[in-house]
């Protein structure tokens, strides 16, 4: 038979296109649970290093301070640090992670070597620091997960693309320019010693170019920013992609993000004036990215308003206020 | 036709003939992908596997493929491939395979593959051309990694991350050359490098 018969052709072409497929299913489903597992991982790591970092100042901790030579340090840098740190320099650094966990979780932190297994002692559901659970934006409760559309599978951000969960946002208030929600969300309690140490929430919303993707950890009190993370974004790196320098990040730290119980959160264009009497709510813009901080602003203020968790955190903060009183009436 | 030396289809195309510099081909993926050293060395990987495997592949089977469908099977070899390496580099590193995003699965249409598919592994054995898919691949990889070296350190001030000019934002002296991080530096960037290997080789020159 001729190879260029009309036989030969589509014998070469259905065998071709046999083989590739097998080829490339074969790589696909073989690989799949890695994949998947890195971008939980990855996931998971963003949502550490949000809220989990030590603070040092240059007078407090002046060796610290020059060691990193930085004012914030992640505990995955801490972790990582201890190894090579010089012998006078460690038991400080033990220190830093012990504030930040808590005892008993930064012992066994500290015999752990590797990144992944670090992230998985951080989220071990059963003694890990990290607690993840459900929240209902409706009504601000918590929802066990046998109760979520899909149980254990249950995905907000497939949920929110889902025609059948998502919920739609009203245009005036679809002030992140996201469109649609999903109806439950998975926020992270971190914990130190049984304690709440920070909570961190994720948040979506339209830059420039692209719907980003991260994190927002807020401190006990629940109004007070405590770090933010973008995980996902297709920004111009030197201009929006600067939502990812780990400087402008570190000025949201300590930032009031609410007023009145209103969100609050103002990313200005320039910088701050420290003797502003909102300077408390306002952050650095980000130069020849206004657009990008504005959506950062709007995303911010999305999440924590009541279209987002602002009914969760309401609830949140009472119950930490009733547990407060009692406390003290007890005390007393 | 006498068979190509091994030593000269393995390392023709880095400097003599090299796909980027003298073929000028594949620019817009080597612009894309170049802002930093390890981006640009996992890509030059990716393109030399995927040039390397798709030519033997191609070879192998070319006293079969029908004439009136050969680029179209030569693009379907060469897809799978992509795909699978896009696959691999997600399970085995995931972090630059975010970066890299949308560019891996570009290498398809990377002219480089296909013009090595049709320009040489169509006439040659399986074990020659896929020496001639990884020098090709090797010239284009030199060329990624030379402008991924000078638009990170230029650019961040960094390499591999590590920072070695520490930049401003930072607290350090330099002042990152936020252009090197944009797009049209590779050009600048892959021009000067066009120039110094035909100053070095002259031949290379176009007749005018």
């Amino acid at each position: 038979m001729s190879r260029d018969s009309i036989g030969n052709i589509l014998r070469v072409s259905i065998l071709l296109c046999l083989v590739c497929a097998i080829g490339v299913s074969v790589a696909a489903v073989g690989l799949k649970d890695r994949q998947e597992e890195n971008k939980r991982l990855d996931q998971q790591k963003n949502i550490a290093m949000t809220a989990l970092f030590a603070e040092f100042n240059e007078q407090d901790d002046a060796d610290l301070y020059g060691h990193f030579e930085s004012g914030q340090v992640s505990l995955f840098e801490l972790l990582k640090a201890r190894d090579e740190a010089p012998e006078n320099l460690r038991p400080q650094i033990d220190a830093a992670v012990e504030d930040l966990v808590g005892a008993q979780a930064a012992k066994k932190l500290a015999s752990l070597k590797n990144e992944r297994e670090i992230i998985q002692a951080l989220f071990n559901p059963a003694d890990g620091v990290i607690k993840k659970q459900f929240v209902d934006l409706e009504t601000g409760d918590v929802v066990p997960v046998s109760q979520l559309p899909k149980g254990e599978g249950y995905d907000a951000r497939a949920a929110a693309g889902d025609a059948k969960l998502q919920v739609k946002i009203p245009a005036e208030r679809n002030i992140a320019g996201i469109g649609t929600r999903a109806p439950y969300y998975a926020v992270y309690r971190v914990e130190k010693d049984g304690e709440l140490a920070s909570l961190v929430l994720p948040i979506v919303g339209k830059g420039l170019w692209s719907t980003m993707y991260g994190f927002l950890a807020l401190d006990p009190d629940l109004t007070t920013v405590r770090g933010i993370n973008y995980y996902e974004h297709g920004e111009t790196p030197g201009l929006g992609g600067e939502v990812d320098n780990p400087i402008w990040k570190r000025q949201w730290r300590g930032k009031v993000a609410f007023e009145d119980g209103e969100p609050a959160i103002d990313v200005i264009k320039g910088s701050v004036n420290p003797s502003d009497p909102n300077a408390q709510h306002k952050i650095d813009g980000l130069a020849g990215a206004t657009i990008t901080a504005v959506g950062v602003e709007n995303t911010v203020n999305y999440w924590l308003g009541e279209n987002g968790f602002g009914e969760y955190l309401k609830k949140q903060r009472d119950q930490r206020q009733a547990g407060r009183s009692r406390e003290s009436r007890v005390g007393s | 036709m006498a068979a190509p030396k091994t030593t000269k289809v393995l390392f023709d195309p880095v400097f003599n003939n090299n796909p980027i510099g003298l073929q000028v081909l594949g620019i817009c993926s080597a612009l894309a992908v170049t802002t930093k050293l390890d981006k640009s060395i996992v890509m030059a990987a990716a393109v030399i596997a995927v040039t390397a495997c798709s030519s033997a592949v191609i070879a192998a089977i070319r006293n079969y493929i029908p004439n009136s469908i050969r680029i179209i099977v030569q693009m379907v070899v060469i897809a799978s491939l992509v795909i699978v390496v896009d696959q691999l580099l997600k399970a085995f590193v995931y972090d630059i395979a975010k970066q890299l995003s949308v560019f891996v699965g570009l290498i398809i249409t990377n002219c480089i593959v296909m013009g090595r598919a049709e320009g040489f592994a169509m006439k040659n054995a399986p074990g020659i051309s896929f020496l001639d898919g990884i020098g090709n691949g090797l010239g284009y990889g030199l060329v990624l990694i030379i402008v991924g070296f000078f638009r990170e350190l230029i650019g961040n001030g960094t390499l591999f991350g590590y920072s070695l000019m520490p930049s401003v934002s930072l607290g350090g002296w330099y002042v990152p050359n936020g252009l090197m991080l944009m797009p049209p530096s590779a050009f600048f960037l892959i021009g000067v490098f066009i120039w110094l290997v035909r100053t070095w080789k002259p031949e290379q020159v176009e007749k005018e």
